[in-house]
C-alpha cells in the first residue's frame, strides 16, 4: 500500500513541475470516444480493434488533403465516393484548405464529419514534387507487460512489430505479434503466433492497385464486406453510409478477420473492376468423432489468444477460401455495384439444432453471395442501398457431408433453411437488404435514416453493414439521427434506432425487441474549451431467469449520463474532467466515474505527457463503466472498470526528431476492495523508427 | 405581464387536475402523423386542432377530409372532416371524426376559437362532444368537455406552445393530457419541433419532427415518438389551393399506422 501512496505522489509532483509546457496534439473525437465506450458496454461480443487500429495508421501517417488527390484523400476510409470527389473539387478550384472550418461548409461535409477528420489530416501547404521517387520505411516495435497478484491468462509480455515500407508506386508491410502467454516458437509456426504481410503496387493508369498477402475488403454498404464493420454501430455518427468501396492492405493485430491472398483493382471510383482470391488459416471450434477423425465445426473462434489446450486446439484449424469479384460503374451523382463472392471451408460447419437459436445457422462448407448496391444524390441529399443474397450449400458433397446428420429432424416440420432443408434454394430466408437516406437541408442541420432488413438465414461471414446486434442476419430495424447547430456554439445530435430480432438467439428464446436512443449536446464557446453532456439508453429484450418451464421477456435497460469538461488553459496544457453514471433495470443496479486527465508537451525538450487519475463505483459487472485512455502508437486502450476500482495511467512519449519517437506507459488498476479483486499493473514501451 | 399570469395560472391549475381514464386518440391530419404529431406549435390547418391557440395564425379558411388506418386493421380506422373560417379576430374552427366499426365507434366533434392577446401570444380553446357507442349490453356514453391552448412567438424564429387536453377529467372518465412544444424555423422551407406530452396514466411521450420543403411543391418530413416509441414519415405535396399530405408511424411491435389527409385552402 505505502508503494501506491508513494506512486500516486510521485505522478503528483512530475506533473506540478512540468505543467508549464507546450501545446497538445490533436485526440480522437470525443464523440467517437463515447461511442466506443458505449457500444463496449452494450456488446460483449463487439470488436473495434481493426477499426480502431486503422484510426490509428492514419494517425500516424495523417492524410494530406491539400494534394486535392482522390486516392490520397480515399484514405480518410470513413468518407464516401462522393465526400472524396468534393473534398478534391474543392481543393483543385479553390487552392489548399486553411482551416477546418472550411470543410464543415462543403457540400456532404458537416462539422461532426470534419472532427472526424481532424485527427488524421494534414492542412500543410503541398511542396511540389520533384522528379525523383522517395521511399519511407516505419518500424514500430511495442512490448507491453501486466502483473498482478494472481495467476490468469492475462498475464505476460506482449510483443508487437509493425513494418511499413513505401517506395513510388511500391510498398509492403508486415505485422508480428505475441499475445501475452503465447510461446515464440518455431514449431508449427512462423515464430510469433501472428504475422501478417503484404506487397501493394499502386498505378496511376488501369491498374489501380495490385495486393498480394494480407487484405481487407469494403464493398457497399457492408452486406458482403466490410473491414470496418464496427463503425456501423455507432449510432451518433455522422453519417449511416458506409465508406468507400476498396480493397487495402491489412495492418491490424485481428488474427480471424482478413484475406490472404490476392487482389486486383482496375479502373477508377467511377468505373472499375475488383477480383480478389483468399485462403486463409482462421480459429474454429472443430467437432471430433470417437477415432479423432475431424469431421466438422460447430463454431468459429474468434480473439485471436492461443494459450490454453482449447485454444491452442482451434487455433488455424479451419482453412476458408474465398473468391470476389466487384463491378463498378457510375458518374458524378450516381454510381452503383455488383458484388459476388464464393466461400469454400475445410470442414462444414454443423450446428447443434437441438437449440432453437441455432436453427438458422450456416449449415455446409459453402456460400455464394451476391450483392447490388447503389448511391446517388447531390451533396443536399444522398441516398445508398445495398440488397444482397447469402446462399449456403448443403452438406451433401461436401467434405464430410456423406456423415448423416444425427440431429436432423425427421417430422417434417423443419423451418426453411435448417440443415435437413438446406439442399433447395431457399432465397426468402436468405435475403438482406439496407437503404438509407443523408440530408442536409440547411447548414446547420443534418439528417440520417436508414432502415434495413436481415432475413435469419443470410449469412455474409465478412460482412459489417449497419446494425445493432452481432452476425449477420436475424434483425430487422429502422435508425434516424439528427445533428444541429442549435445556437452559436451550442450543437444537439439525437438518435433512435429500433430494432426486431425475429429469430429466438443467445438468452433469447422468442422474437425480441430492442432499442437505442442518444441525445448529446455540446458547447464549444472557443477552440480551448468544451462543454459536452451525453444521455444515452439501450434496451433489449432477454429471457428471465426461470428455474423451470418456458422462460418469461424481460426487457433489459442501459442508461448512461456523460459530462466532460475539455479545456486548455494556456494553451499549454489540456485538462479533461469526465463524469459518468450507469443505471441498469430492471435490476436497478448503478455506477459511476470519475475521471480526470491531464495531457501536456514542452517546449525545450522534444517530451509530451499524458496522466489520469480515475474513480469508479459501480453495483456490479453489468453497471460497468468504460473509460478510453490514450495509448501507445497503433494501440487502442478502453479499460472496463467495475466494482470499487481506481485506475492511473502516466504515459510519454519522446519524439527526438522526425524519425524516432520513443513511448513509455505505466498503469495501475487498484480493486483491491472488491471481493477477490486483484492491484493490476501494466508496462508499456514502444519504439517507432521512420527513416 | 398580467394576462401572462392569468394564462399560466389558468393552464397550471388544470394540470394540477389531471386525472385517470383511457388515453384518447384524437388523430388529426396526415401531416402531424408525418412528424410524431410533435405539433402542440406548429402552424398548419389540422395542426390547429393539436393547439387552438394556432387558429390565430391560420391565414385562409380551409377544408380538410383524412382518413387513418391504425396498424392496417380497418376496423380500427378513422375517418375525420374539418373546416376553418378565417374570420377576424377570431376565427372559427370545426372537426368531426369517426372511429371504429359497426359494432363500436366513437364519433368526436368539437367546435373551437382563439384570439391573439398580444402581437406574440396567442389563446384558443374548443368544446369537443365525444360520443361512444357499443354492440350488445355495452352502455352507450357520451362526454362534453373542452380544450385550450396558448402559443408564444419568441423571435426570431421560435414557438412555443402549450395545450390542455380535458381538464374536466374529475368530472368525467375521460382522460386528460398536457403537450408542451416547440417550434424552430430553422431557415424558409425547414423547421423542426419538439414536443412533450402527458396523457393521464401513460408515460411521458417526447416527440420531434422535421419538415423540410424540398421543392416548392415537395415536403418531406419525418418525426420521433418515445412512448409508444416509434418513427414517423410523411411527404405533402401542394398544387395550387390543394394539399395533399400521406404519414406513417412504424412502430417495432403493432406495424404500420397510415394517414392521407387533403385539404383544400380558400385563398
Amino acid at each position: 500500500m505505502e508503494n501506491q501512496i508513494s506512486f500516486r505522489i510521485t505522478f503528483a509532483i512530475l506533473l506540478m513541475v512540468l505543467i508549464p509546457c507546450h501545446l497538445l496534439c490533436q485526440e480522437e473525437s470525443i464523440a467517437l470516444r463515447e461511442s466506443v465506450e458505449e457500444i463496449l458496454a452494450l456488446s460483449e461480443d463487439a470488436d473495434p480493434a481493426a477499426m480502431l487500429e486503422e484510426m490509428e495508421g492514419l494517425k500516424e501517417s495523417p492524410v494530406s488533403i491539400n494534394t486535392g488527390d482522390e486516392k490520397e484523400i480515399s484514405r480518410l476510409f470513413f468518407l464516401s465516393e462522393f465526400q472524396v470527389i468534393v473534398l478534391a473539387d474543392h481543393i483543385r478550384k479553390n487552392g489548399s484548405v486553411v482551416t477546418l472550418y472550411e470543410l464543415a461548409l462543403l457540400p456532404a461535409f458537416d462539422r461532426n464529419t470534419v472532427l472526424l477528420m481532424a485527427p488524421y489530416i494534414s492542412l500543410e501547404p503541398v511542396a511540389p514534387k520533384g522528379g525523383k521517387s522517395y521511399s519511407r520505411t516505419l518500424v514500430t516495435m511495442t512490448a507491453s507487460a501486466r502483473f498482478s497478484g494472481n495467476e490468469n491468462g492475462t498475464e505476460g509480455l506482449r510483443s508487437l512489430l509493425k513494418m511499413k515500407h513505401e517506395q513510388g508506386s511500391f510498398s509492403f508491410g508486415l505485422t508480428a505479434e505475441n499475445d501475452p502467454g503465447e510461446l515464440f516458437t518455431l514449431k508449427n509456426g512462423p515464430g510469433t503466433d501472428f504475422l501478417s504481410g503484404y506487397i501493394e503496387y499502386e498505378g496511376k493508369g488501369f491498374i489501380n492497385r495490385i495486393i498480394a498477402g494480407d487484405f481487407a475488403v469494403r464493398a457497399g454498404e457492408g452486406l458482403l464486406f466490410n473491414s470496418s464493420q464496427w463503425l456501423g454501430s455507432w449510432l451518433s455518427s455522422p453519417s449511416f453510409m458506409s465508406g468507400r468501396s476498396t480493397v487495402a492492405p491489412y495492418t491490424s493485430t485481428e488474427e480471424n478477420s482478413y484475406f490472404r491472398g490476392i487482389s486486383l483493382t482496375f479502373g477508377n471510383m467511377n468505373t472499375g473492376v475488383i477480383l480478389f482470391a483468399s485462403s486463409n488459416r482462421i480459429d474454429a471450434r472443430i467437432q471430433f468423432t470417437e477415432d479423432s477423425t475431424a469431421t466438422g465445426v460447430s463454431n468459429l473462434v474468434r480473439g485471436g489468444i492461443h494459450i490454453t489446450e482449447s485454444q491452442l486446439e482451434a487455433r488455424n484449424s479451419l482453412t476458408e477460401t474465398v473468391t470476389g469479384l466487384r463491378l463498378i460503374a457510375g458518374a458524378e451523382k450516381v454510381r452503383g455495384g455488383v458484388t459476388a463472392s464464393a466461400t469454400w471451408f475445410s470442414l462444414p460447419f454443423i450446428p447443434d439444432l437441438t437449440e432453437p437459436e441455432n436453427l438458422h445457422a450456416f449449415a455446409g462448407d459453402r456460400l455464394l453471395n451476391l450483392a447490388a448496391d447503389i448511391r446517388a444524390g447531390t451533396g443536399s441529399v444522398l441516398f445508398f442501398a445495398e440488397a444482397g443474397i447469402g446462399l449456403a450449400s448443403p452438406l451433401t458433397g461436401s467434405a464430410g457431408g456423406d456423415l448423416s446428420d444425427p440431429q436432423a429432424d425427421t417430422t417434417g416440420t423443419d423451418p426453411p433453411g435448417s440443415v435437413s432443408t438446406v439442399g433447395e434454394m431457399n432465397i426468402s430466408d436468405s435475403w438482406a437488404a439496407t437503404a438509407g437516406l443523408r440530408a442536409k437541408p440547411s447548414g446547420r442541420v443534418t439528417f440520417n435514416i436508414l432502415t434495413r432488413h436481415y432475413s435469419p438465414g443470410y449469412h455474409a461471414f465478412h460482412s459489417g453493414a449497419f446494425r445493432a446486434g452481432s452476425g449477420s442476419g436475424n434483425e430487422t430495424g429502422v435508425a434516424a439521427s439528427l445533428h444541429i447547430e442549435a445556437a452559436r456554439h451550442l450543437f444537439i445530435t439525437a438518435a433512435a434506432d429500433h430494432y426486431r430480432i425475429p429469430w429466438p438467439r443467445y438468452r433469447s428464446s422468442s422474437p425480441s425487441y430492442g432499442s437505442r436512443i442518444e441525445i448529446k449536446g455540446e458547447y464549444q464557446p472557443g477552440d480551448d474549451i468544451l462543454l459536452r453532456l451525453a444521455w444515452t439508453s439501450s434496451s433489449r429484450e432477454y429471457d428471465a431467469a426461470t428455474e423451470t418451464g418456458t422462460a418469461r421477456s424481460v426487457t433489459h435497460t442501459r442508461q448512461h449520463l456523460g459530462f466532460v469538461f475539455d479545456i486548455c488553459p494556456a494553451g499549454t496544457l489540456r485538462l479533461t474532467t469526465r463524469a459518468s453514471a450507469s443505471i441498469i433495470t430492471p435490476s436497478g443496479e448503478k455506477g459511476y466515474l470519475l475521471c480526470q486527465d491531464f495531457s501536456c508537451s514542452f517546449r525545450a525538450i522534444p517530451l509530451k505527457l499524458w496522466f489520469r487519475y480515475a474513480l469508479c463505483s459501480t453495483g456490479g459487472w453489468d453497471s460497468r463503466l468504460y473509460a478510453w485512455e490514450n495509448d501507445l502508437l497503433s494501440s487502442f486502450s478502453v479499460p472496463s472498470l467495475s466494482g470499487e476500482m481506481t485506475r492511473s495511467y502516466i504515459m510519454l512519449s519522446w519524439k527526438h526528431n522526425d524519425h524516432i519517437e520513443v513511448r513509455l506507459k505505466y498503469g495501475f488498476t487498484d480493486g483491491t476492495n472488491n471481493p477477490g479483486g486483484t492491484f493490476r499493473q501494466e508496462v508499456k514501451g514502444q519504439v517507432r523508427i521512420g527513416f | 405581464m398580467l394576462r401572462w399570469n392569468a394564462v399560466l395560472l389558468l393552464l397550471f391549475c388544470h394540470a394540477a387536475g389531471l386525472n385517470a381514464g383511457e388515453p384518447l386518440f384524437v388523430p388529426h391530419g396526415a401531416g402531424a402523423m408525418g412528424m410524431a404529431f410533435s405539433v402542440t406549435a406548429t402552424p398548419g390547418h389540422w395542426n390547429c386542432f393539436h393547439n387552438q391557440a394556432l387558429l390565430a395564425t391560420v391565414p385562409s379558411s380551409g377544408f380538410s377530409v383524412g382518413l387513418e388506418n391504425r396498424f392496417m386493421i380497418p376496423a380500427l380506422s378513422s375517418k375525420a372532416v374539418s373546416g376553418i373560417l378565417a374570420c377576424r379576430p377570431a376565427p372559427l374552427a370545426l372537426v368531426a371524426t369517426h372511429y371504429g366499426n359497426a359494432d363500436y365507434f366513437r364519433i368526436f366533434t368539437g367546435l373551437g376559437s382563439a384570439v391573439k392577446i398580444s402581437n406574440s401570444i396567442s389563446l384558443g380553446v374548443q368544446v369537443d362532444y365525444i360520443s361512444e357507442r357499443g354492440a350488445g349490453e355495452y352502455r352507450d356514453v357520451s362526454h362534453v368537455t373542452f380544450e385550450t391552448g396558448v402559443t408564444c412567438l419568441i423571435p426570431p424564429a421560435l414557438t412555443v406552445g402549450v395545450h390542455l387536453f380535458n381538464p374536466l377529467a374529475p368530472m368525467n372518465t375521460l382522460p386528460s393530457s398536457i403537450d408542451a412544444g416547440l417550434n424552430w424555423t430553422q431557415s424558409e422551407g425547414l423547421f423542426l419541433t419538439l414536443t412533450g406530452s402527458k396523457a393521464s396514466n401513460e408515460p411521458l411521450s417526447v416527440q420531434c419532427g422535421i419538415s423540410w420543403d424540398v421543392m416548392q411543391r415537395l415536403t418531406l418530413r419525418t418525426g420521433y415518438m418515445s412512448s409508444p416509441s416509434a418513427f414517423a414519415f410523411g411527404i405533402g405535396f401542394k398544387s395550387g389551393s390543394l394539399q395533399a399530405d400521406t404519414g406513417f408511424l412504424l412502430n417495432s411491435m403493432t406495424g404500420v399506422t397510415s394517414s392521407v389527409s387533403i385539404t383544400w385552402l380558400i385563398k
